[in-house]
């Protein structure tokens, strides 16, 4: 299959079942609600070193929020619920309960399952928080230096997807990353998405385990790296005219979140100097969640 | 002392002894390096609950970077050189040898004690990755998928380290409080050596240690400086405050708290704000103590 020029390999991203929460943060002004976004986000890139990832999904403004000011949504993923609820109190604690003029809510209300946040650092009152009760959810009031800090007492959780990817194979650096960054630009008006990774890519590909390293989790995909091809003990993918190559990592809240973002990334990916756009996968048999790439533009 | 009519309050802020790093991430443009430095220096706001504190202490162009291209230096402190060292390893890994064109220096090469991150980092090449000794440095080359990841294998610790350095801003509301929090943060933007580890810069959750209510907590709201508690506690607002925010400043040294306090207070001394104050614990828990009229001596 050909996109403008741009060979779509016929394979597949290979994504896994996760559970993901939505915070919605809003504060005076978009750029404060933002401030406490990106704190929130940073070091959240993959859930094996960072214990969650997360990311940026929206700006919301003040008539998409709970109290009318503007806002920003946060998409947070880990392996399982407890995991979650773990994340969510160190990081609304550490980065929006601390930040100026912030309100802190739940973004997926209609979640059956629920882990208890607010309730949890509601104790940071010492005693002088209060609660109301608005329509089945329970707020928190917790006075801060400032005035309150207004905290929902859970947070919906839901099954999502974690993983799924593109690559985009290019003549050179240059190209990759424009490429790429068309690709972010489109994926990032998608909701239900996120991009954990910095500015919404990946440079550093990485295969299960290690040849020469026995401890080693993961380690570069050789496979796919410009300078190893020819190397002894390398079989590369790359094809002839391939020297860097740059990957999209998408987490959704449900598989159509990431088609759509998936095939907005790719058709904008495809432009002058790439060569071609794959896909990560091991094979089919670690995550339950393929994404065909043909399938995506059929 | 009084600063253009706002009181300085006769106090000190108490802050702590820490170790630190600097790293220089330069990347084919300063988008880049940036986006690099917003990952690395996320979820970093307090020590006890991030395992370090992190954040950009300012962008450097071309001529300023080992490798001639726009970078971005961060602080990164932590209690000790060996949490330090786990916390660089996590964090260079998981936020900028996966970032786009990056590269990853040492921002303290002359510092004896040192800490070796990029030996550690170095093992994800798969015996792939090479190295070289330049200028009495070694570097390593990880295959990546852009290209390479050019990172120094050791980075420098400086043990003198301060964390904790403060001072509040006591406003008659809190468009006033963040107005004067933001000209504060502005005014420290850019002096060397020190960062502002909480969102924006600015932190409204004072705490005090412990709790009254709860015993297993190690902190709990600051209720004496809460104004919605003024009547349900023994405050220390004065009538007529009703916000306050904090800057939190952590420094290489202790001399480069003391200009970032002296610029930040000086800027928020403007209207809406009645008094400026600080933060300790009665001396007894932080060697180092930065009394608010020593420091703006010479200003009122």
């Amino acid at each position: 299959m050909d996109r403008r020029g741009v060979r779509i390999v016929d394979t597949f991203a290979e994504a896994f079942g996760m559970r993901a929460a939505r915070v919605v943060i809003t504060a005076r002004s978009a750029a404060w609600a933002r401030t406490a976004a990106q704190s929130m986000t940073g070091f959240a890139t993959s859930v094996i070193g960072c214990k969650v990832e997360a990311g940026i999904e929206a700006e919301l403004l003040p008539n998409e929020t709970p109290d009318g000011r503007p806002g920003v949504s946060v998409l947070l993923f880990g392996f399982d619920a407890d995991g979650l609820r773990g994340r969510l109190v160190d990081r609304v604690g550490q980065t929006v309960l601390t930040c100026p003029t912030t309100a802190c809510f739940d973004g997926l209300p209609q979640a059956a399952d629920r882990v208890v946040v607010g309730g949890a650092l509601r104790h940071f009152g010492d005693r002088f928080q209060s609660s109301k009760f608005l329509d089945g959810q329970r707020y928190w009031r917790i006075p801060v230096m400032e005035g309150e800090f207004l905290v929902q007492e859970a947070f919906g959780v839901q099954k999502a997807i974690g993983g799924g990817n593109f690559l985009i194979l290019a003549a050179d650096q240059d190209a990759a990353l424009a490429a790429a960054e068309a690709a972010v630009d489109v994926m990032r008006k998608v909701r239900g998405v996120i991009l954990p990774f910095p500015g919404g890519i990946v440079r550093a590909g990485s295969k299960v385990g290690a040849k020469r390293y026995k401890k080693m989790i993961a380690s570069t995909n050789d496979a796919y790296c410009p300078t190893l091809r020819g190397r002894t003990g390398v079989t590369s993918e790359l094809p002839e005219g391939v020297n860097s190559v740059l990957e999209i990592v998408v987490d959704g809240l449900d598989r159509p979140a990431i088609e759509s973002a998936l095939r907005a990334g790719i058709d904008a990916a495809c432009r002058p100097g790439v060569v071609q756009i794959s896909a990560g996968n091991y094979g089919g048999k670690l995550g339950k969640h393929h994404f065909p790439l043909h399938a995506l533009f059929a | 002392m009084n600063i253009r009519g706002v009181f300085i309050e006769d106090t000190f802020a108490e802050a702590f002894g820490m170790a630190a790093a600097r790293i220089v991430i330069t990347a084919v443009n300063q988008r880049w390096a940036h986006a690099a430095a917003v990952a690395l220096t996320g979820f970093a706001t307090s020590v006890i609950a991030c395992k370090c504190e992190a954040a950009i202490e300012r962008e450097l162009g071309p001529d300023e970077t080992p490798d001639a291209r726009p970078g971005v230096a961060v602080l990164v402190f932590a209690m000790d050189a060996a949490g330090l060292g786990k916390r660089l390893v996590e964090r260079i890994g998981q936020a900028v040898l996966t970032c786009p064109t990056t590269s990853c220096f040492d921002g303290l090469p002359d510092l004896p004690d040192r800490v070796s991150a990029g030996r550690t980092l170095r093992v994800f090449g798969d015996k792939f990755q090479s190295s070289k000794v330049v200028g009495g440095h070694r570097f390593w080359r990880v295959p990546v998928m852009d290209g390479e990841f050019l990172l120094q294998e050791s980075f420098g610790v400086q043990t003198k380290g301060v964390g904790g350095g403060n001072f509040l801003i006591l406003a008659d509301d809190q468009a006033g409080a963040l107005g004067a929090a933001e000209a504060a943060v502005a005014a420290i933007g850019g002096i060397p050596g020190v960062i502002l580890p909480f969102p924006g810069g600015v932190a409204r959750s004072g705490s005090k240690v412990g709790a009254r209510a709860y015993t297993s907590l190690v902190a709990s709201t600051n209720d004496a400086y809460c104004p919605t508690l003024r009547l349900s506690t023994d405050s220390a607002l004065a009538e007529g405050v009703n916000a306050v925010l904090e800057i939190v400043i952590d420094g290489l040294d202790a001399e480069a708290i003391r200009k970032a306090m002296r610029a930040g207070i000086e800027a928020a001394c403007r209207p809406g704000v009645r008094a400026i104050t600080a933060c300790n614990y009665g001396g007894n828990l932080g060697t180092f103590h930065f009394h608010l009229r020593q420091i703006m001596e010479d200003v009122s």
